[in-house]
């Protein structure tokens, strides 16, 4: 019932937020430089005609009134179509999103997995020899910018040890994708039992997600030292320990609970950003992502495409950022609604 | 002094050495300690902040925080030297023969689990018994530290329960497992006075019927005349005094102690407050011979060359000072302190 209350409450909240990122960005992709109408003509195209398609486009009218009519078409769950693909914007995002989506998520869940047993281990064996390899790693991970990470990755792990398939995109080129339910590869294709598939779309995730994970994996690691070594520094435990709590429930019952909640914020600000597409990763392994769609957009000046790419992103963020904060909610009783 | 052959000394203390080994330099937060606790007493620990008295309670169940290291020194509880024993074996001995409350209750309580899940685990933890049958325990414990309303309460998270309410949940947690020894660290600074009287109640009643021994740590001198038995005055890491509260407080004879009680506010005879001028020392660079004769009013070049030796003061009563051992021939008026606050 107070989650209940809780969710409601922060669902109202949204509603202004995305009103106002879809002003803020209608109004940035309109008043910068540059006129989307080049996308539609060629070398002897006459200025009566570039009016005319001015005018199609509905360019000409005022500013607001372009919003409006790109809100009201939005609300009815019309993005437009994109000028650059042709197609609907709702449809090529929905067709892109899920090869973030899969890119993202399985790199955020390595690098939890990895980062948040080495971020402890260090700070419980504070100065040991795990905790400068973990200090290695981290240096390495925030240092490191991943675009040269990658291609080192392709060079090592495919070009001289053959050990991962090429970076060309989700799947091998001769197999073909699993039937589509969700747009998820690995999920898919264990639907549908699609085992060659599987392992294929497997092996080509494999090089991006050991890239987005190793960057990710740093701040995560460092973040969960820190925070688990003031939890260790803090009375309640020397309070437990006083009461002949043994160390390992201290470590992972007492102390892991309080020491979670610093980096909680920082792995949904991370993922909300990567699941608005990474540039970068996506254009190293030819991944078909939103992420690139987006670049293609902007380059063009594509309107439609960038305002709805924007506000998929944004909608994702705020809904990354409603789940932590039901997390929050339900592990920390200190939170009232 | 210490008597470990005494058949009431619960916990003897024997040159106790715990250093802190920072970038600034060495600091030795306890110099060479020793006193011993007797069944059935509450002996207070007093002394100014940094003093030291902390760091002694931390030594005995040997949670000393890094940078902090216990050099030397034995610790007997009960006929048993706790310096020899293991990781595993200390832990064993926490919480079970020697239970701690702490200065803040509610700092000291775990914020995520509600105080009964932590009172119960305790003595699960202790007992091996079942998870009902501790929650049971835990809400008689609370019943027993006068918890209106426990079973409702052990619901409760730490937030929601007042300091006081947090501190007797601290108290029912040290004191469900009867331990042989009781370490309060100062528990009733931050609570107001009526609350502060009824958690002083609730140990001595519980420390006497037990004929369990207290440390008591406190910088409160008010509280030590009202609940203490014996008392042991720590500056700069030594212990300056010791002896029965009735005698030190008729026959102060450190300058410090001295200090201290002449600093103390007192509604029963008309005097003006003093104070001891100065502050405490620089831990790291302790002043030479006597650590007290920069602020003490009746030093000498003696003091200052040579660390005066524990003597004998009285009936079961030691200090440091030369003035004392008869090494300097001088009086020590009490008027002293009232013309050093004017």
């Amino acid at each position: 019932m107070r989650l209940l209350q809780y969710v409601a409450k922060r669902l109202l909240h949204l509603i202004p937020v995305l009103l106002g990122v879809s002003i803020i960005i209608f109004t940035i992709s309109h008043v910068l430089p540059g006129n989307p109408v080049y996308l539609f003509v060629g070398i002897d195209t006459t200025p009566e005609e570039i009016e005319a398609i001015t005018k199609r486009l509905g360019l000409d009218k005022p500013l607001h009134e372009q919003y409006l009519i790109w809100l009201g078409n939005v609300l009815r769950g019309d993005l437009g179509d994109s000028w650059f693909t042709s197609e609907s914007v709702a449809q090529d995002l929905m067709r892109r999103f899920p090869a973030t989506f899969e890119l993202t998520t399985v790199a955020l869940l390595v690098a939890i997995a990895l980062g948040v047993p080495l971020g402890v281990l260090s700070a419980v064996y504070r100065n040991s020899w795990i905790d400068n390899i973990s200090r290695g790693v981290t240096l390495l991970g925030v240092s490191v910018p991943s675009f040269w990470l990658g291609l080192l990755l392709i060079y090592v792990l495919f070009f001289l040890l053959r050990i991962f398939p090429p970076p060309s995109g989700r799947i091998g080129l001769l197999i073909s994708p699993p039937d589509r339910i969700t747009g998820l590869y690995l999920v898919d294709s264990l639907l549908t039992g699609n085992w060659k598939a599987f392992s294929s779309s497997a092996q080509h995730l494999a090089l991006p997600v050991m890239t987005q994970a190793l960057v990710t994996l740093a701040p995560i690691t460092r973040l969960m030292r820190s925070s688990m070594l003031e939890v260790l520094g803090s009375e309640y435990i020397q309070a437990a320990r006083a009461n002949g709590v043994p160390d390992r429930q201290i470590y992972f019952r007492d102390a892991l609970r309080n020491a979670l909640l610093a980096p909680l914020t920082f792995v949904a600000l991370v993922y909300g950003n990567l699941l608005g597409g990474s540039v970068v990763i996506e254009r190293i392994f030819a991944w078909p992502g939103v992420g690139r769609y987006a670049l293609e957009s902007i380059v063009v000046k594509d309107y439609n495409a960038v305002q709805g790419f924007v506000l998929l992103a944004a909608v994702l963020y705020v809904t990354v950022f409603l789940i932590v904060d039901i997390l929050y909610f339900v592990i920390d009783p200190r939170i009232t609604a | 002094m210490v008597q470990p052959g005494r058949p009431d000394t619960l916990l003897g203390v024997m040159g106790l050495h715990t250093y802190f080994y920072t970038y600034e330099g060495i600091v030795k937060a306890v110099n060479s300690v020793s006193f011993g606790l007797n069944r059935g007493e509450i002996t207070g620990l007093v002394g100014e902040s940094g003093s030291g008295k902390s760091v002694t309670a931390q030594s005995i169940i040997q949670l000393v925080k890094a940078p902090g290291k216990i050099v030397s020194g034995e610790v007997w509880l009960d006929g048993e030297d706790l310096m020899s024993f293991s990781r595993d074996e200390m832990q064993a001995v926490r919480g079970r023969k020697i239970s701690m409350i702490f200065q803040e209750p509610r700092a000291a309580l775990n914020p995520l689990f509600t105080v009964g899940d932590q009172i119960s685990r305790v003595i699960q933890l202790r007992e091996g018994c079942a998870r009902s049958i501790a929650e049971s325990r835990a809400v008689e414990m609370m019943r027993a530290v006068e918890i209106a309303d426990p079973e409702r309460r052990a619901d409760a998270y730490p937030h929601e329960l007042s300091g006081g309410m947090c501190q007797r949940v601290m108290v029912a947690m040290a004191l469900s497992a009867n331990p042989l020894l009781l370490i309060a660290d100062e528990p009733t600074t931050g609570l107001d006075v009526t609350v502060q009287a009824q958690v002083l109640d609730l140990i001595r009643s519980r420390v006497r019927s037990a004929g369990s021994a207290c440390l008591f740590i406190t910088h409160d001198l008010g509280v030590v005349a009202e609940l203490c038995e014996r008392v042991i005055v720590m500056y700069a890491g030594r212990v300056v005094e010791q002896g029965p509260v009735s005698e030190i407080f008729a026959r102060p004879r450190h300058p410090y102690t001295q200090g201290l009680i002449a600093s103390t506010l007192r509604v029963d005879i008309d005097k003006p407050i003093s104070t001891i001028p100065g502050t405490v020392p620089d831990a790291v660079h302790l002043p030479s011979g006597c650590a007290f004769h920069p602020r003490c009013p009746f030093a000498e070049d003696l003091c200052q060359q040579e660390e005066p030796p524990m003597v004998e003061a009285g009936q079961d009563h030691v200090t440091r000072c030369h003035i004392v051992s008869g090494r300097i021939k001088k009086d020590m008026i009490a008027e002293a302190w009232e013309l050093e606050s004017v």
